[in-house]
């Protein structure tokens, strides 16, 4: 009975419930609630699945960990967007100084480099995984900023405001991130949306 | 829809219709345990660090030291003497004897057991094998036969020596030195019994008449000293 009132608490009163008794019931639908959203976010900023399930997971338990420091004046969802962006991006920095010799160029904005590679052939991005796969590669190369509001807004779906607090900035920079980070994924794309 | 929306149409329907990603099975399952290890490494706080004995013992010690430090050096201390300005040490064990008279009585004495006994004498050479003086025993008791061969009463020279040396500092035992000649060799003291003001570092030869008048003055002052003590002693 009480878990089913439970499930019909919004975000905000489920955290609060959390803080104040120290409910973990409540923890465990804001963990139902979010795995998902959050789990998609990640991989399409980072493009590895292993990594991500990490990423999520080190977030929910910062939640856990620091309950009490989320703010009721803040939704929650864009409390624990800012976690998990912030762990992404610590998590993509990391990789990417791992794989600094690596052919792969991520950040790169200005260049582009033609990889050989089968599935940028027309005939093959035909095929709608390879070319969810392609779209994927293409998101990589886009520069960290761009890609994260492109991604929050165009992938997740979330509101400017909400992306402008996710990212603490201001909207009309929301804007213009998004739009660069559109124009360069398009640049990548060119061979799948110029035909 | 706005115009850059159009612009992007494609590319904004197919990020849409991007395949979503879903967390695994056992996402729950794997962050129960994070959290469980992470509530075992919770961190502690600066103070719980910092208050630990293992970190206490060598700060209190270090603090210890300083203040002990702090209290027994004083840097300031006036008492610091300059080494480039302090006198040069007085060489304490070195003494020299310019006459018989200087020469304590017990050494005399001794001097005499030594050559009655000459193993004694070899023993106390090696002992003092080590210390910058040797003993010359022979020489002592050849400036008493001097003295004696010059008409100078030997109880009264006794006598003399006595009262001149009882309030004498020179007490060594084990090493001391006469001048055979002219010049008289070094003689080891007790360094306590010496101070700066009774050392006379000019060396001076006395001729044997000058030596003579220094005796016959001697003899005045102990023969008057001697009239007044019986003097007393009649009373």
């Amino acid at each position: 009975m009480k878990d089913r009132s439970l499930s019909e608490f919004t975000d905000e009163e489920l955290i609060l419930e959390f803080q104040s008794n120290g409910n973990e019931k409540a923890f465990e639908i804001l963990v139902q609630r979010f795995k998902n959203p959050l789990t998609n976010y990640v991989y399409r900023f980072l493009g590895d699945y292993d990594s991500c399930v990490d990423v999520v997971q080190d977030a929910f338990v910062k939640v856990y960990r620091y309950k009490d420091n989320y703010s009721s004046l803040a939704k929650f969802s864009t409390w624990i967007y800012t976690i998990a962006g912030n762990l992404a991006r610590t998590e993509y920095q990391r990789k990417r100084r791992r794989n600094f010799f690596s052919i792969s160029s991520f950040g790169e904005e200005d260049k582009s480099f033609d990889i050989p590679d089968n599935s940028n052939r027309p005939d093959v991005a035909a095929d709608m995984n390879l070319k969810n796969e392609i779209i994927q590669k293409a998101l990589l190369k886009v520069r960290d900023s761009y890609r994260e509001a492109v991604i929050l807004r165009d992938v997740q779906e979330l509101s400017y405001e909400e992306i402008a607090d996710i990212m603490k900035i201001e909207v009309g920079t929301v804007k213009s991130r998004i739009n660069r980070g559109r124009a360069e994924l398009q640049k990548y794309l060119k061979d799948i949306y110029n035909d | 829809m706005n115009e850059e929306e159009k612009t992007y149409k494609k590319l904004l329907d197919d990020l849409k219709n991007l395949p979503k990603v879903d967390a695994p099975k056992n996402f729950e399952t794997e962050l129960l345990r994070k959290i469980n290890s992470s509530e075992l490494e919770k961190k502690e706080s600066f103070w719980d660090k910092i208050l630990t004995p293992g970190k206490l013992a060598p700060a209190a010690v270090a603090l210890a030291s300083a203040a002990i430090i702090f209290f027994v050096v004083d840097i300031n201390s006036e008492e610091m003497e300059d080494p480039l300005n302090i006198a040069p040490r007085l060489r304490e064990d070195l003494v020299i004897i310019e006459s018989i008279e200087e020469i304590p009585v017990e050494q005399l004495k001794k001097s005499d057991r030594v050559k009655e006994e000459p193993g004694i004498l070899n023993e106390g050479l090696a002992e003092t094998k080590e210390t910058e003086t040797q003993v010359l025993p022979n020489v002592v008791y050849e400036e008493r036969s001097e003295m004696n061969s010059k008409g100078v009463d030997k109880s009264l020279a006794d006598e003399l020596i006595s009262g001149k040396l009882e309030s004498d500092s020179f007490k060594s035992d084990d090493s001391r030195s006469l001048g055979g000649s002219a010049v008289p060799s070094p003689v080891t003291t007790s360094a306590a019994e010496i101070s700066k003001d009774n050392l006379n570092f000019m060396q001076r030869n006395l001729s044997t008449e000058e030596k003579k008048e220094v005796q016959q003055l001697k003899m005045k002052v102990q023969t008057g000293k001697s009239s007044k003590t019986e003097q007393n002693s009649n009373k």
